[in-house]
């Protein structure tokens, strides 16, 4: 106790300089552990009151990373990662997803081990020990320094830096998303077996995004977003079809470096069901607006007030816009 | 002797009685519990008509502190200790123990409203020694967390429209490296809560 607040007055005198090295140090080891190592175990998810379990396989071999999800409650939905490629399959939904993870240049960095360019807008603080899933944890609490963000509290392996278990705090420091690890094993070799799909997916339909479907150039788009709060840049603007429409999406992507928030825009067409006012699950926060016969959606794991915030400020650049 | 007993105490609260009186009224007081429980009644009784009740009485706090024993979690509560059989010594010790504890409550309720007005945040209430056992209870919950031991505000499930289901499937899928929450987001795919409650089909 007296060590964090020693801390944390360090960090307010010092503010960005005072950061904890140790701190850092560990989360950086954190992403590099969470990467590079082969594990599986069991992960328990915990959101809106429910509680549900999923089995998780990490492979990383000279060729990239393999990572595969599966529900062991309702619906197996599943997530099937191989490098970019992310497909889910969703019994529920009788379908399946397959889309490719974009990068570009700003957002390779900001995907960097390094966490020092979120201390301008979150304190990053040692916790001491504890114990999750048999295994010896430090704990690291990162509190927003606005309300523009949630907080986080990180229970790390000590002996490897995996994340062992993670809770998603609001303002007042209640955990809106708890996962946390009952069991978990590093391995040296997960056999691709671990890595195929389990769910019978035949009859589902397949959506596939366009690969061909070029990044929009920004000087294309027509949209602007006025209004992102400090420290949150966008990272990625494509164009791509969500899966129940042929017409692409302009999607941009902003982070702060630890949350992200998706805005999408698409053309109405027709007569088709408006998403307009806020909506929320647990960590994920959505607000939609109608602009120019466009629906706006943003979605991120952020508070409500971001998301709304962000949506009311997207506008049609005037070379483009009828307003 | 009770209704004569009724006049002294009425008196006694009043400040009606001389010095002689007021030291018979306090030994009778003394010697005998019941005539002291009907003394607190009286006391309280008055206190209310005069609105003198400090705001530390704190009505809703029994409520409270039932809340908070109901969203305790059960792995906090004490195993049940059952190794030596309850013989009539022990039996008649517990029973004692638990006169005592709620005698304690009343003379110190009664010392509260009767002296120490000051004495009127519930907080102040909850260091009584008595009463701390219950607040006990509510900082334990406060912190030590446990999973499933947070209540979540019923809206966080009810109003999330299942028509954005494909915007937080999408930017979970996009946006999954961007942060620092390793595999969280394929986590939210896989657990977003079903649309439909006719839908696990498999």
């Amino acid at each position: 106790m007296k060590r964090s607040l020693f801390f944390l007055a360090a960090c307010l005198h010092l503010g960005v300089a005072g950061a904890d090295d140790d701190v850092m140090a560990a989360l950086g080891r954190m992403q590099e552990a969470v990467q590079r190592l082969n594990y599986q175990g069991t992960l328990v998810y915990f959101q809106g009151g429910q509680v549900q379990s999923m089995h998780i396989v990490h492979k990383a071999d000279d060729k990239g990373e393999y990572e595969r999800l599966v529900n062991l409650n309702g619906p197996a939905r599943e997530v099937i990662r191989s490098n970019n490629v992310v497909t889910c399959y969703m019994p529920d939904h009788k379908s399946v997803l397959v889309g490719e993870r974009q990068y570009n240049n700003v957002l390779s960095k900001l995907v960097s081990n390094d966490f020092s360019a979120s201390m301008n807008y979150y304190q990053f603080q040692a916790e001491g020990l504890d114990r999750v899933a048999g295994l010896a944890a430090r704990r690291v609490l990162i509190k927003p320094r606005d309300t523009f963000r949630y907080g986080y509290r990180l229970w790390l392996d000590r002996s490897n830096g995996l994340l062992l278990k993670s809770d998603l705090l609001a303002a007042d420091g209640q955990a809106l998303e708890q996962a946390m690890f009952a069991d978990i094993t590093v391995v040296d070799h997960i056999p691709d077996a671990m890595l195929a799909p389990t769910t019978a997916s035949e009859g589902f339909a397949w959506f596939k995004q366009d690969k061909s479907a070029a990044p929009a150039q920004a000087e294309q788009s027509a949209w602007r977003i006025d209004h992102l709060p400090d420290g949150f840049a966008i990272t990625s603007r494509f164009h791509h079809p969500l899966p129940d429409s042929d017409a692409p999406a302009e999607h941009l992507i902003a982070t702060d470096g630890l949350a992200s928030v998706s805005v999408y825009i698409e053309k109405l067409t027709g007569n088709p069901k408006r998403f307009v006012g806020g909506s929320t699950m647990g960590a994920m926060n959505a607000y939609g607006t109608v602009v120019d016969d466009h629906q706006i959606t943003v979605i991120g794991e952020v508070p409500g007030g971001t998301v709304e915030m962000i949506a009311r400020s997207v506008t049609q650049a005037p070379k483009g816009g009828k307003r | 002797m009770t209704n004569q007993f009724d006049e002294r105490i009425s008196s006694l609260l009043d400040g009606e009685l001389d010095e002689q009186e007021r030291h018979q009224t306090l030994t009778a007081l003394e010697k005998n519990p019941e005539l002291r429980n009907r003394w607190e009644r009286y006391h309280l009784a008055s206190d209310a008509i005069r609105h003198n009740l400090p705001a530390g009485i704190d009505t809703g706090f029994s409520a409270r502190v039932m809340q908070a024993l109901e969203a305790e979690p059960t792995v906090l509560a004490p195993p049940p200790v059952k190794a030596v059989p309850p013989t009539p010594i022990t039996k008649r010790l517990a029973g004692v123990a638990v006169a005592a504890s709620v005698a304690a409550v009343a003379v110190l309720g009664v010392q509260t409203l009767n002296r120490d007005t000051s004495l009127s945040s519930p907080q102040q209430m909850a260091q009584l020694p008595v009463v701390n056992m219950a607040s006990q209870a509510v900082v334990q919950v406060a912190e030590n967390p446990v999973i499933l031991s947070q209540p979540i505000p019923a809206q966080t499930v009810r109003h999330f429209d299942p028509s954005l289901n494909k915007y937080l499937v999408d930017h979970s899928q996009q946006a999954a490296r961007a942060g620092i929450q390793g595999v969280m987001p394929y986590a939210r795919i896989v657990a977003y809560p079903a649309g439909n409650p006719q839908e696990p089909r498999q």
